[in-house]
């Protein structure tokens, strides 16, 4: 790994902040304004792209703007972790763009400027997450995304929403605040903040010298960073922000917010403390487990939610614990499945969002037991839904069997318990997914089944299947253009994601950083 | 050319074909599919045997094309098959989206059968259970949520394969080739999770409700293309995992061989019936697998293929039986014997040749198991199989007899050509591989090391006894068979235990997190009020004079809580403060 | 040094000068007052910024234009003039905003002014009887300034706080008596010489410390010594409230500073644990009970008042922890937040005299309205909050630090829980504002001349400034703060 000066990295950030001033001042010309983020996400994923060879090759594009506060720098990094999060926030914010237009549009939603311009914030904020190279310029941005996304979560105004929204800011600052208490005590008993692969040497002695302070600084960086990973039990704000519209809920679940909270935490784990002293404080086996639990709990609690973005929200709860778990087993497999989940998780989840969202704009369908049907009236849409879900249900040849498999592998290799965790959580995936697929393509709403294993007789069936379902809608005329393409390239995503891993770059990336961090990589 | 078109795996033909049915309508996908059927066939048969090709999936070295004995014959079944399945679907009207899924599922099972490792299989294994679970799902109706229940045992099967195989690949330690055959899984741990994950595919008795359920009740020729992949890629499978044998697998599949046949002697439905025959057909195989010599192993293989036959048989003959009675009970439907001979006829041969008449070939492979059996002597075995064999008959006479003689008789209403073409070449194929064996046992595995002749003069005897017995048997035991209906099965516990199971965790877990929501919720806002408005609390200890003062000072100074006071309090205040520091400062030596 | 001792004078004497002319010039034109007051604190501003040029050069000095036992003695480095400098850029910005907005009158701008140079005297002055002098002009000026408010009771509140900062005056008088009877002096640095020799650990010496700093302290506005801040906040105008809360605890507390290292040195909180220990867990009493009762008020004015006692708290616990990091993040902090708090209290008046809103349901959908300002206020709150890059956040995080090197780890734990608490009375009125649905009286925004909006934006503007650019200022503080801590 050697650094290489360049301007890319802050350049991808920047194009954001200078989107938000020609939104604001464009916000009289509704194509302007609209077409101002597509246009920005797209820039920004081609310097991010434009960087991928230099850091396959192992060099690291680095943008040092000086000293931000005494002994750390202002300092933007590329290296392999941060442009796996990078090329997730910024390849899926161009497919956010597309798709809000249409959904703005679709639904006659007003403050569509200041909605506009926070969006870009949270993305911009996102990429500069990923890009941070230590600890206090990642808080930095980390605080950026909140401030974008608390206006998204309370844009409604009704006294729920803004409710909401007021215990989203104090959830997530309270985390922030966390973590900037944690980098303060590693600056403190490091002298430096700055991301190491294998974790910061200086820190690895401070843990024999004083592993009770060192112990209390990871726990509150893990825990800041838990808080907008949605970790049980700090994860009550997620299903609650799902009144926020529907665009905004996909890019608090896919694109930035959370995933900005796991990606913290890959950081912590691997690139501040790093493997060894995160084994030798002990921490590694809990949070494991609390990350199976979150998995467990998620899913369980998914199978309840009647309401379609709820059960969505249980279910990227649980998917990120995914994420944590492959970090918190530290075993080379486990950690390239777990940060190759993040992008894999992050496209379906975005395509279902995207899903529900197009069932709002053109049916009144927000719960699942109104579903029956409706793929017939929608059903591209629900079909995208399907792939998506097929996805999270780690069928092989979708995204999401490439990450699951490894974790497997990697929880093979840790213990037994792992594949057992999986069996179980596999089967409520199938669960709590199904029924809307069922539902939508081959039932009728007289028919529908939206909780089966918890109402009604193992898999419905005690009622009797009458009613017609309504007869197939014309392909392709179901919806708005914008929403079908950015549908379309998602689904698209999953696919090639799941045939060829390596197509994309992600995969890569992730073997990558496991073998900086760890040394060794999956096979 | 040729040599170009061997790497390309099979699959391929079957997934082109399914497009050609989604695109391109019913007759094209029909027409389709039974080229893809007759490509695979020529291309199963004239395939040299090895590996060919590899592809790097995931850092692992996946080969997609692996031909050998066994991989071969399952894949000569799968594509010939096919074809005449493919057939009898759009024959009994399957449209094109049954086809397209049918398709699919065909192509993943031919993928899982000829790719060379265990990441290839379970691939394979995978998009055929969506697959097939979207073929019953089209069924609609009641099909959905029993389509549902196979998803989740399927989802749950895979699943504990996947475990198996990343347990296999953790004792080997995980490089690129740790997937692929060698001699099977590592034992302990692996090996129980790999079988567990074959067992529930193979409808081993426990974990077999599924098979019963979910073949009775979507489209007819539905039914008849699920017969023929799902189960015997099962047998296929285990003899990969466990390729030297493995006696509780051969115990396993004595066990399933007997209850299979006993509860089919107990349905009425006719579909009900040949799905848990197919549970105890799968017994033999793998009773033969599980023995572990390269008779038993040829045996299973053999059967395996017949089995394909006269089994796909059976299932076209009862759709057709519930196509004409409009339902699958047997008790209910119409008697259509004499009028459509050519369906009895075809009964006939397949009925013979599930139950091991001489002269079909059902007989010759059943016996080479049996044979394999005794050779490795383990006679209580053989004597399950047996006791399999005389329940398969008796339950094929019941079937005959409510399908064709029983209730009244019908409206005249033939097979159709197509549903002909579909059905007689298979009872002819089912005859002649009983009669010229020959170049059949050619193909098996391991050729040179066993010999076998089927019609041997104790085989036959052994045989005639049977078959005695089992009609003897039916003519007596027929007032009771017509009484039983369906009996009792595993899930009559499975569903409830199940489904209580969940909605007490669910309600119990979402019971905790609601409490504890609550909880903190309530202890947060005592605090914060407690905290930030001291003025109501102060105004409570105070004396109902002082509180009211309290409360004019309090409204004269707008904006302030609590702590505002007279100057005269401030200068106590300040006092105080300064004798503290002071204390502080003094006393503290 | 030789241009310095004029400049100093100048600076110290230069309002005084202007508030005479204000006072001579009484013929009822209002612009007058205004234009002169202006002059005069922009002079003083260029000379400030001069002074503090020469300072970062030159480093600290002491400056004595008379040589007698008690007599003047000014003791300048970058810190003092780091607090004077913002006393006069704060007024700089309350005069954009009293130019259309008012009080206009002459007395008005006489105590502006005089309130000027008494916070130059009690930061520059060396010497414990000199503070206490223009402790005693501040107090006045600020009585008078208070009582320049059409609000009813005004009145009563400016007498408040005359009789209460009394009060704490004579405290600090006492311990300066008890000091020069100790030490034979009040000079700094003789009197610093001297009180070493009587030996830190003496009761009287201790005494003498106790007095000053509690006099100090109560016009520092600390917890439980307070209230006189919050009332006389509520109760008084906009551009006054902005300087009681931006400058007004500023001196008192650099004067306790100075005071506390200067004169009776580091060596003194070493011999005397229990009382350092005790101011810096009084200082965070302060920081998190401000931060409290701020939580529980519904009146801005109020919010701002109790966030300031929090906020001093803060900055006092960083002084008080000792050492480099600390104190510079103290610095940075008193700046930062006299500027933020003090354009704070500037968009509270904009709101209030175009809306007339003060309470937090007032303020409900005022965003579509007057968006500049709403966003200036969201600025402006995420400083206060302290999310980075602001200012608010810079001063947090060096204060954190350097507590946490010393070993004073609750202090980091307050710090943390205390922001928290400020998004909690924060974040409710960005909620009014911007999803909150209008309805209340607009006067238009005529009301709202463009100078204000630019002083406003410029605060914005500054804290995110000086947010960045925390190193190099530290680069210029480190030679002051190492002399202090010598």
């Amino acid at each position: 790994m050697s650094e290489v000066h360049s301007l890319r990295p802050l350049a991808a950030i920047l194009i954001a902040f200078v989107a938000i001033g020609v939104v604001v001042a464009g916000r009289r010309w509704p194509t302007v304004r609209d077409g101002t983020p597509i246009a920005a996400g797209a820039l920004s994923f081609l310097l991010v792209c434009s960087m991928v060879p230099d850091v396959r090759s192992g060099r690291v594009p680095t943008t040092n703007l000086g000293t931000l506060v005494a002994g750390v720098d202002l300092q933007f990094q590329a290296d392999p972790l941060g442009m796996i999060f990078a090329l997730v926030a910024s390849g899926l914010w161009v497919v956010t763009a597309i798709y809000s237009v249409g959904y703005t549009r679709g639904t006659g939603m007003d403050h569509r400027t200041r909605y506009t311009a926070a969006l870009c914030l949270s993305i911009g904020s996102g990429i500069g997450v990923a890009f941070a190279s230590n600890l206090l310029v990642l808080v930095v941005f980390y605080e950026l995304t909140t401030v974008g996304t608390y206006p998204l979560v309370a844009h409604e105004g009704s006294d729920q929403a803004r409710r909401v929204g007021y215990e989203y800011a104090i959830y997530v600052i309270a985390g922030g605040t966390l973590v900037v208490g944690g980098a303060a005590i590693v600056s403190v008993l490091a002298g430096t903040i700055a991301f190491e692969p294998g974790g910061i040497e200086p820190l690895a002695s401070a843990a024999i010298d004083h592993p009770g302070w060192t112990a209390v600084a990871a726990v509150s960086l893990l825990a800041g960073f838990a808080v907008k990973g949605a970790v049980m039990p700090l994860h009550a704000w997620l299903p609650k922000a799902m009144v926020a519209p529907t665009t905004v809920s996909g890019v608090l679940h896919a694109v930035v917010v959370v995933k900005s909270g796991v990606f913290g935490i890959a950081r912590t784990v691997l690139e501040v403390f790093g493997p060894e002293t995160t084994a030798e404080l002990g921490l590694a086996l809990p949070l494991a487990v609390v990350a199976g639990a979150t998995i467990l709990f998620a899913s369980v609690l998914a199978l309840k939610q009647d309401d379609l973005k709820r059960r969505l929200a249980y279910s990227t709860v649980a998917n990120l614990s995914y994420v944590v778990l492959g970090i918190a087993l530290l075993v080379p497999a486990a950690v390239v499945g777990g940060l190759v989940h993040i992008a894999a998780h992050a496209v379906a989840k975005l395509a279902l969002f995207f899903c529900v969202g197009a069932l709002a704009v053109e049916t009144d369908v927000k719960r699942v037991s109104e579903i029956g049907g409706v793929g017939r009236r929608m059903p591209l849409t629900m079909g995208a839904f399907a792939v998506a879900a097929c996805s999270l249900a780690g069928i092989p040849l979708f995204a999401g069997f490439a990450s699951k498999w490894y974790l497997l592998l990697g929880g093979a290799d840790v213990s037994a318990l792992v594949p057992a965790l999986f069996v179980v959580s596999g089967a409520l995936n199938v669960a709590y997914f199904w029924p809307i697929v069922y539902g939508a393509f081959f039932e009728s709403s007289a028919t529908a089944d939206p909780k089966p294993l918890v109402t009604g007789p193992l898999g419905g069936g005690d009622g009797d299947p009458v009613g017609t379902p309504p007869t197939w809608h014309p392909i392709g005329t179901e919806t708005r253009p914008t929403i079908l393409v950015s549908l379309v390239v998602l689904v698209g995503l999953v696919i090639a994601l799941g045939v060829r891993p390596d197509l994309l770059v992600v995969f890569d990336l992730a073997v990558q950083t496991a073998e900086n961090a760890i040394g060794g990589s999956g096979a | 050319m040729i040599e170009t078109l061997q790497a390309v795996p099979p699959a391929v033909a079957f997934v082109l074909a399914a497009l050609a049915a989604i695109f391109g309508g019913r007759v094209a996908g029909t027409v389709a599919g039974v080229l893809a059927g007759g490509y695979v066939t020529w291309w199963t048969l004239s395939v040299p045997a090895g590996r060919h090709g590899s592809v790097t999936f995931l850092e692992f070295a996946v080969i997609p094309v692996a031909v050998d004995p066994a991989s071969r014959v399952t894949g000569l079944a799968f594509g010939a098959f096919g074809v005449v399945a493919i057939g009898y679907l759009s024959a009994t009207g399957g449209d094109r989206v049954h086809l397209a899924a049918a398709l699919a599922y065909a192509g993943a099972a031919l993928w899982s059968v000829f790719a060379g490792d265990w990441l290839g299989l379970f691939v394979g294994w995978e998009l055929m259970a969506l697959a097939s679970t979207v073929l019953v799902w089209l069924h609609g109706g009641d099909a959905v949520r029993i389509g549902f229940r196979y998803a989740l045992v399927h989802a749950i099967g895979g699943t504990v394969l996947a475990a198996g195989l990343a347990l296999h690949a953790a004792t080997l330690g995980i490089d690129p080739t740790v997937f692929q055959y060698g001699d099977g899984v590592a034992a302990g741990l692996p090996a129980i999770a790999v079988g567990l994950g074959i067992a529930i595919n193979a409808a081993v008795f426990g974990v077999h409700v599924w098979l019963p359920d979910t073949y009775a009740s979507p489209h007819v020729g539905a039914s008849v293309v699920l017969s023929a992949y799902t189960t015997k890629l099962a047998v296929y499978a285990a003899y990969r995992a466990f390729p030297d044998g493995n006696l509780v697998l051969a115990y396993v599949g004595g066990a399933m061989a007997v209850i299979g046949a006993s509860y089919a002697l107990a349905q009425k439905d006719a579909r009900r019936l040949l799905a848990y025959h197919i549970q105890a057909q799968v017994g033999y195989m793998l009773a033969g697998i599980g023995v572990g010599s390269s008779l038993g192993l040829a045996g299973a293989i053999a059967h395996l293929f017949n089995n394909v036959l006269f089994k796909g048989l059976l299932f076209m003959v009862a759709g057709l039986v519930v196509l004409r009675g409009g339902t699958g009970r047997l008790d209910e439907a119409t008697a259509i014997g004499r009028r459509t001979p050519v369906l009895a006829a075809v009964f006939l041969v397949a009925a013979a040749s599930i139950s091991g008449v001489p002269g079909t070939n059902g007989f010759v492979s059943k016996g080479l198991v049996l044979d394999a059996v005794i050779e490795a002597g383990h006679e209580p075995l053989r004597w399950l199989l047996l006791a399999g064999a005389v329940g398969t008959l008796v339950s094929f006479c019941k079937f005959g007899y409510y399908a064709f003689r029983y209730g009244p008789e019908p409206v005249h209403q033939p097979t159709t050509a197509p549903q002909r073409l579909a059905m007689v070449p298979i009872a002819v194929a089912c005859i002649a591989l009983g009669l010229v064996y020959g170049p059949f046992f050619d193909l098996l595995p391991a050729g040179a090391e066993w010999t076998a002749t089927p019609y041997s003069r104790g085989k036959l005897i052994e045989t005639a006894l049977l078959l005695t017995t089992g009609i003897v048997g039916f003519w007596l035991a027929r007032p009771v068979l017509s009484r039983m209906d369906g009996g009792v099965d595993v899930d009559a516990v499975r569903d409830p235990l199940v489904f209580e199971t969940t909605k007490a965790v669910v309600s119990l877990v979402d019971a905790t997190f609601r409490t504890a929501a609550r909880v903190e919720q309530e202890v947060r806002r005592r605090l914060i009020g407690a905290l930030t408005n001291p003025a109501d609390r102060v105004r409570k200890w105070l004396s109902p004079g002082l509180a009211r003062q309290y409360r004019t000072r309090r409204a004269e100074v707008a904006s302030t809580v609590g702590f505002t006071a007279s100057v005269r309090l401030r200068a106590i205040v300040l006092v105080g403060c300064l004798l503290v520091a002071l204390g502080l400062g003094v006393v503290a030596r | 040094m030789s241009v310095v001792g004029p400049l100093t004078a100048g600076v110290v004497a230069l309002p005084a000068i202007g508030a005479l002319a204000v006072f001579l010039a009484e013929d009822g034109r209002e612009q007058r007052y205004w234009r002169i007051t202006a002059l005069t604190l922009s002079v003083t501003t260029l000379l400030t910024i001069a002074l503090a040029a020469l300072l970062v050069l030159d480093g600290p000095i002491v400056y004595r234009p008379l040589a007698v036992p008690i007599g003047i003695a000014f003791s300048l480095d970058v810190l003092s003039v780091t607090v004077g400098l913002l006393d006069v850029m704060l007024k700089l910005g309350i005069l954009c905003y009293t130019r259309t907005a008012g009080p206009h009158s002459g007395r008005f701008h006489v105590s502006f002014l005089l309130f000027t140079t008494a916070v130059f005297g009690v930061v520059f002055s060396g010497d414990l009887v000199a503070t206490g002098g223009f402790l005693l002009v501040l107090i006045v000026a600020t009585g008078r300034l208070v009582a320049e408010s059409d609000k009813t009771g005004a009145r009563d509140v400016a007498r408040g706080y005359r009789r209460t900062a009394t009060l704490g005056a004579t405290a600090y008088v006492v311990g300066v008596a008890l000091a020069a009877w100790l030490g034979g002096s009040t000079d700094h640095e003789r009197l610093a010489t001297a009180l070493a020799a009587t030996g830190h650990a003496e009761p009287a010496v201790i005494t003498a410390f106790v007095f000053i700093s509690i006099g100090l302290a109560l016009l520092a506005a600390l917890i439980p010594l307070h209230g006189w801040l919050v009332e006389t906040h509520a109760r008084t105008t906009d551009p006054v409230s902005a300087l009681v809360s931006g400058v007004l605890p500023a001196a008192p507390v650099y004067a306790l500073v100075r005071i506390l290292y200067d004169v009776f040195t580091i060596d003194f909180l070493a011999a005397n644990p229990p009382i350092a220990t005790g101011m810096l867990y009084g200082a965070l009493v302060s920081l998190l009970l401000g931060n409290l009762l701020a939580y529980g008020q519904r009146d801005i004015k109020g919010v701002l008042a109790y966030s300031t006692v929090s906020q001093f708290g803060l900055v006092f616990a960083g002084l008080l922890v000792a050492n480099e990091t600390a104190i510079f993040g103290s610095v940075i902090q008193l700046f930062g937040h006299g500027i933020v708090k003090g354009a704070f209290c500037l968009v509270a008046g904009i709101i209030a005299i175009r809306f007339d809103a003060r309470t937090m349901d007032e303020y409900n959908g005022l965003a579509n309205r007057a968006p500049v300002v709403a966003a200036v206020f969201a600025g402006l709150g995420i400083a206060l909050i302290g999310l980075p890059p602001t200012v608010g956040f810079v001063g947090k995080w060096y204060i954190a630090v350097g507590a946490f090197t010393e070993g004073f780890w609750l202090v980091t734990v307050f710090i943390l829980a205390s922001t928290v608490l400020t998004i909690g009375y924060v974040v409710p009125f960005l909620d009014r504002l911007y999803f909150g649905s209008f309805d209340g009286t607009d006067r238009g925004q005529a009301v709202v001349t463009t100078l204000m909006i630019v002083a406003i934006v410029t605060a914005v503007v500054i804290s995110l400034v000086v947010g960045l650019a925390s190193v190099f200022l530290e680069s210029l503080f480190r030679d002051a703060i190492e002399q202090l801590l010598a």
